[in-house]
């Protein structure tokens, strides 16, 4: 238990922001996750489905029940919360796990100027600017960046390259 | 063509192109070079995907230190409210090992086929898991006309204990109006308050509040929302719920 636990806390809690947009929603994701885990656990076939799937499509149900909440509601109406395009298949959230675990493992360097250009939309002039770097050296790293990450990713079996 | 590295390294705008970071004199040239370069053409091709599949990366959000410990606690209050027999306080991982481990040995069999170790099959890690030295728990309940529900954990802490107080499904608090917590004794009733106040708290979610009191005595923790200057417990009790686990249930 204490494996699963330390394998998937983590994957489960970006799940939860990625799903309902806060991460004390997601602390309480994580924990429902895991008493439904504990419930249901009689019915994991491990012919049917992997750990992983299991997990998922749990967190998924629970992501659905914490949204509905009254407690959850967002002070904003929906319509003005900009919220991320949001995996509705379990495919699409290992798929979405894979990108970030990928994009850490990448050298810092690398990481942070692609972080910066996607998480934050800046330009390559705002992030040397930002960072304090010569604007070729954002160029450079942002390439080498690109070329580690699809290595990273192709090392990871995602398909979607 | 293939994509051809050395051409890229001459031409690293094609990073920023695929990520649409050029700013808008770079983005531009960088245009009018593509049109006619086959090279980064190629080199934008096997980009792409990657710049793709970053649109769709999950946040980079950490979870919260203590969170393990309060699924482990969330766990428990599940199985206390499934009417399971508890085990004594103190002999957290005899109790772990028994009401985890035989319910997800399916789990810890597929787990062991993906590699994750052959320690976690037989159960030796269910041991190693940190149990949280839980001193007591608590399922709270509305009184009768009130709505929500809450679970508590307190722990051992230097001094006294730390609490742990995750509320759903709070009634709204009127202006001025917050959510305290007290630890009532055996003798408490209207009129004659055995009481300790615990802390305070507005809305739902989940609260962390210390206490001296002496939790086997104070068995029964209440929620009732006060004003401001009012002075002892005030307003009608919302929840109530007693110790599970606590100290003095040590010896079975």
């Amino acid at each position: 238990m204490a494996e699963l636990y330390r394998r998937y806390e983590r994957r489960l809690y970006r799940f939860g922001v990625q799903r309902l947009g806060n991460n004390g929603l997601a602390d309480e994701m994580v924990q429902e996750t895991f008493v439904r885990l504990w419930r249901t656990a009689g019915n994991f076939d491990p012919e049917k489905a992997s750990v992983q799937t299991y997990l998922y499509v749990i967190a998924r149900s629970v992501a659905a029940d914490v949204r509905k909440r009254p407690s959850s509601r967002p002070l904003l109406p929906v319509e003005d919360v900009d919220m991320p395009p949001q995996p509705d298949t379990v495919d699409q959230i290992i798929d979405s796990m894979i990108v970030r675990e990928a994009l850490e493992s990448l050298g810092s360097g690398h990481a942070q100027v692609i972080q910066l250009a996607q998480d934050e939309g800046l330009t390559q002039s705002q992030i040397a600017e930002r960072l304090g770097l010569p604007l070729g050296t954002v160029k450079t790293r942002m390439f080498h960046g690109i070329r580690a990450m699809r290595v990273a990713l192709a090392e990871r079996g995602f398909n979607a390259l | 063509m293939p994509y051809d590295v050395n051409h890229a390294l001459e031409h690293p705008d094609v990073a920023g192109w695929v990520l649409g970071a050029l700013d808008p004199v770079d983005a531009q040239a960088f245009e009018a070079h593509l049109g006619s370069c086959e090279a980064c053409q190629a080199t934008v091709a096997e980009f792409e995907p990657v710049a793709r599949s970053l649109r769709i990366a999950a946040p980079a959000a950490a979870p919260p230190a203590d969170l393990q410990a309060r699924t482990v606690a969330a766990v428990q209050y599940a199985i206390m409210a499934a009417g399971r027999p508890e085990q004594a306080q103190g002999k957290a991982s005899r109790w772990w090992h028994l009401h985890w481990g035989n319910r997800f040995m399916p789990l810890f069999t597929a787990a062991a086929a993906a590699a994750v170790t052959a320690a976690a099959f037989v159960g030796v890690q269910i041991f190693a898991f940190a149990a949280p030295a839980v001193a007591a728990s608590y399922v709270l309940t509305p009184s009768p006309g009130q709505v929500g529900s809450a679970t508590a954990t307190a722990r051992d802490v230097a001094g006294g204990y730390e609490i742990q107080l995750t509320a759903k499904d709070l009634p709204k608090l009127g202006r001025g109006e917050f959510f305290e917590c007290w630890y009532a004794g055996p003798d408490s009733r209207p009129g004659h308050p055995d009481l300790i106040a615990g802390g305070t708290f507005s809305g739902n979610g989940t609260f962390t509040m210390w206490t001296a009191a002496d939790l086997g005595s104070f068995r029964v923790m209440e929620i009732t929302a006060e004003r401001a200057g009012a002075g002892g417990q005030q307003g009608q009790v919302i929840l109530r719920g007693t110790a599970q686990n606590a100290h003095d249930d040590d010896d079975d």
